[in-house]
């Protein structure tokens, strides 16, 4: 009986076998070698969903020429992708596509990480996106990856903290800083000590994240364009020492930590949803603001103006965008579906669920909230052709961010010799990047 | 006479296949990596570029002319001196706390020991929170008393105190609960000899508890120091190794040497030289302990 039985399992599992080398054979002879694709990407559920339309949409186009195209994503977090990608590179595994953050295009691209795709986009397709988005893509010329979003800056504010303060919101022009600028006096207005114990319990600024992303505008707005503040670099791109410690770059340093312990108007160290949470009256920040008020906050109030400046009005552009590595053995499907992925067809999803600032021209333009003039978004638009730049131009930009960190910490912590700590780190900035010397010949 | 000598070569040849898969383990996980590093740490490496050139003793020139390795040097040795020793005499004071048999000292033992099992990413953020000078909780206390706010994390003075006190506190339940096995192992007749012959607590305590649980003192003091040499996830999370660098301790500074300024092959060969600091270290305490007991 037992011996029967177990015949009778083997005979089960031998046609199973069979039967599933039958319909692998069969697929073969349908269409075209199933290929996986993986992309390293960053945490984040929102353009996970966006993602997931993506390549379902990716997989239909042209007659399901992709159909047999797999996508696979590798999720970190923010702090961990470049080193992810870094890990990756090092250890040859087989991604194919990762998405690089708009200033670090060029470091990827000096160490042959990412392919050159300029011959794979006509200069009609390139007109798809910002000029931003393209500068912020392209290394030596060269054009290395499509963005997947653009971002840009406003000052938002809590509308009531503005009518209670007496400040005119109808008023959208940025406010200048330094000691006897409108900016001082409004956030001063808007800062609210109850007790009289020199700690508000309302800042009229917000502080956030000390990265070159927001904090590195501010010597740069010190500077006339074209000046040496104004650059932050050298052209060569890896000088910092006379751009970064200009003379007007100091004294825009200097303020914003009087800013701090001085006028008290601004918080030392970083606080989370400062605004929404009632403890500032401004934030300075992406248009995701708005993403977090709809999804957290949404009976607050709020609005958003031109963001402050000292001489040069400025906000710094640039989000992620797609890199295929140069290790990549799947570059055709991996090509075409960064193409999908960024073009207005893909972009659109990671608009629907993301709501993040699209880098694509014609997509922006259709949508009602950024070409409606009393929606923010609109303002955000008009903002980012008029004064957003591309953060600067260096291979060596997370050397220089790292660096930059460490400067605005100590700057918030108070450190007293404010011109020494911009030389020093200037100094430390230039030789970090002396590794790349020549790479923009 | 003969089975059992050959039932001895059996049991040892089974003994050593059991001990195969986890000594492969070591050796493909641990030392092989560490053998790679060794030799790495003789060229000019980035992970991006790959390897640029061999470069000899280069590279360990190079760190002790530089005083960025030497100021991290001089960070992480005050972050020990603030974290082995609170963590160890902490350890003795909750074990032998928690030992009493009270009632509720099994809660208290759970509670100190939940930091233990938690994220210290999570913790980290958490106690940035609290100690923030602005808006935290810990400085709200103190201003109700009437006294001043402080920037724990904000100040060049405070700062490392601070992230060696909440490492204190993250880490301090599993030392605890190696003493607490320890005070169960001494044998309750010493005890009983010893207050027979009349001897005081505090001699009882020095002349029979310590020395009984020599070997666990040496175990925490030998993990807590490790500890303090790889401190990285509360630098990272908390303070970036800032103000002006007052907690850039070594491991910190050799992540951001490796991945943030792709100077790979100089990080690893900062990475050799910590790790021959820590064998004499190890080595040091082992044989104080050793020599004391």
């Amino acid at each position: 009986m037992k011996r029967s039985l177990l015949c009778l399992l083997m005979i089960v599992l031998a046609v199973s076998l069979f039967a599933q080398g039958g319909s692998e054979a069969k697929s073969s002879t349908q269409g075209p070698k199933p290929v996986t694709i993986r992309v390293l990407k960053i945490d984040d559920p929102l353009e996970a969903m966006a993602f997931r339309d993506i390549v379902a949409e990716f997989r239909t186009i042209e007659n399901g020429k992709y159909a047999h195209v797999n996508v696979e994503f590798d999720v970190k977090p923010f702090a961990e992708l470049f080193p992810a990608i870094t890990r990756a590179v090092a250890t040859k595994s087989d991604v194919d596509i990762a998405m690089v953050d708009g200033p670090n295009v060029r470091h990827f691209a000096f160490n042959k990480v990412i392919k050159d795709l300029s011959a794979h986009f006509s200069a009609e397709e390139l007109k798809t996106w910002a000029p931003q988005s393209i500068v912020e893509g392209s290394y030596a010329g060269k054009f290395y990856g499509p963005p997947l979003v653009q971002s840009a800056q406003l000052l938002w504010y809590n509308v009531d903290m503005f009518e209670q303060a007496g400040i005119d919101t109808s008023n959208k022009d940025g406010w200048k800083l330094g000691p006897n600028g409108d900016a001082l006096a409004n956030f001063q207005k808007l800062t609210i000590d109850k007790d009289g114990d020199g700690t508000p319990e309302v800042f009229g600024a917000n502080t956030d994240g000390p990265w070159d992303y927001f904090y590195g505008v501010v010597g740069r707005s010190a500077g006339e364009k074209g000046s040496n503040a104004y650059k932050l670099v050298a052209d060569d791109g890896i000088t910092f020492t006379g751009y970064f410690d200009a003379p007007e770059a100091i004294e825009a340093y200097q303020f914003q930590q009087d800013m701090v312990y001085k006028y008290k108007v601004k918080s030392a160290q970083e606080i989370t949803n400062q605004m929404f949470a009632g403890l500032s009256a401004t934030h300075f920040y992406q248009d995701m603001m708005i993403g977090t008020q709809k999804d957290l906050f949404p009976d607050f109030n709020m609005d958003a103006m031109e963001p402050t400046y000292w001489t040069t009005p400025i906000c710094h552009t640039g989000s992620w965008h797609y890199g295929i590595l140069e290790s990549t053995k799947n570059f055709d499907e991996a090509l075409a579906f960064v193409k999908f992925a960024a073009s207005d067809a893909g972009a659109k999803y990671v608009w629907k669920y993301k709501n993040q600032f699209p880098a694509n021209v014609n997509l922006y333009n259709t949508i009602d909230e950024f070409v409606d003039p009393e929606n923010p978004r609109h303002l955000l638009v008009q903002y980012f052709q008029k004064a957003g730049v591309p953060r600067i131009a260096t291979p060596a930009y997370t050397e220089y961010n790292t660096l930059f960190t460490e400067f605005w910490r100590s700057l918030m912590a108070g450190e007293k010799d404010v011109a020494g700590l911009a030389k020093k780190y200037a100094a430390e900035m230039t030789k970090s990047a002396q590794q790349y010397k020549g790479w923009n010949k | 006479m003969k089975t059992r000598i050959q039932g001895n070569k059996a049991s040892k040849y089974l003994l050593i296949l059991f001990a195969v898969p986890a000594l492969l383990n070591f050796l493909v996980f641990r030392y092989l990596p560490i053998f790679w590093a060794l030799r790495t740490s003789f060229y000019d490496y980035s992970l991006l570029a790959g390897f640029r050139g061999f470069i000899g003793l280069g590279n360990y020139v190079t760190i002790f002319q530089d005083s960025a390795f030497l100021q991290s040097m001089g960070v992480t040795l005050r972050y020990f001196l603030y974290y082995v020793p609170s963590v160890v005499i902490l350890a003795l004071i909750l074990g032998m706390f928690v030992s009493l048999p009270k009632p509720g000292v099994g809660f208290l033992r759970a509670i100190i020991f939940i930091p233990v099992v938690t994220s210290f990413v999570v913790v980290s953020i958490v106690w940035g929170m609290l100690l923030n000078k602005d808006v935290g909780m810990v400085n709200a206390i103190l201003q109700n008393f009437g006294l001043p706010r402080i920037p724990f994390l904000m100040n060049t003075k405070t700062a490392l105190p601070t992230v060696a006190l909440i490492s204190v506190w993250k880490n301090v339940g599993y030392s605890m609960i190696i003493i607490v096995a320890g005070l169960k192992g001494v044998d309750k007749s010493l005890y009983e000899s010893a207050y027979l012959d009349g001897a005081s607590s505090l001699r009882i305590y020095w002349s029979i508890t310590l020395p009984m649980i020599s070997r666990q003192l040496m175990f925490i003091t030998i993990w807590a120091t490790l500890q303090a040499f790889q401190s990285f996830v509360p630098i990272q999370t908390l303070t970036g190794g800032g103000p002006n660098k007052a907690t850039n301790v070594i491991v910190y500074h050799i992540y951001n040497i490796g991945f943030n300024f792709g100077r790979m092959g100089y990080a690893i060969s900062m990475s050799i030289v910590l790790l021959v600091i820590l064998l004499l270290v190890s080595i040091i305490q082992m044989k104080m302990f050793k020599r004391d007991y």
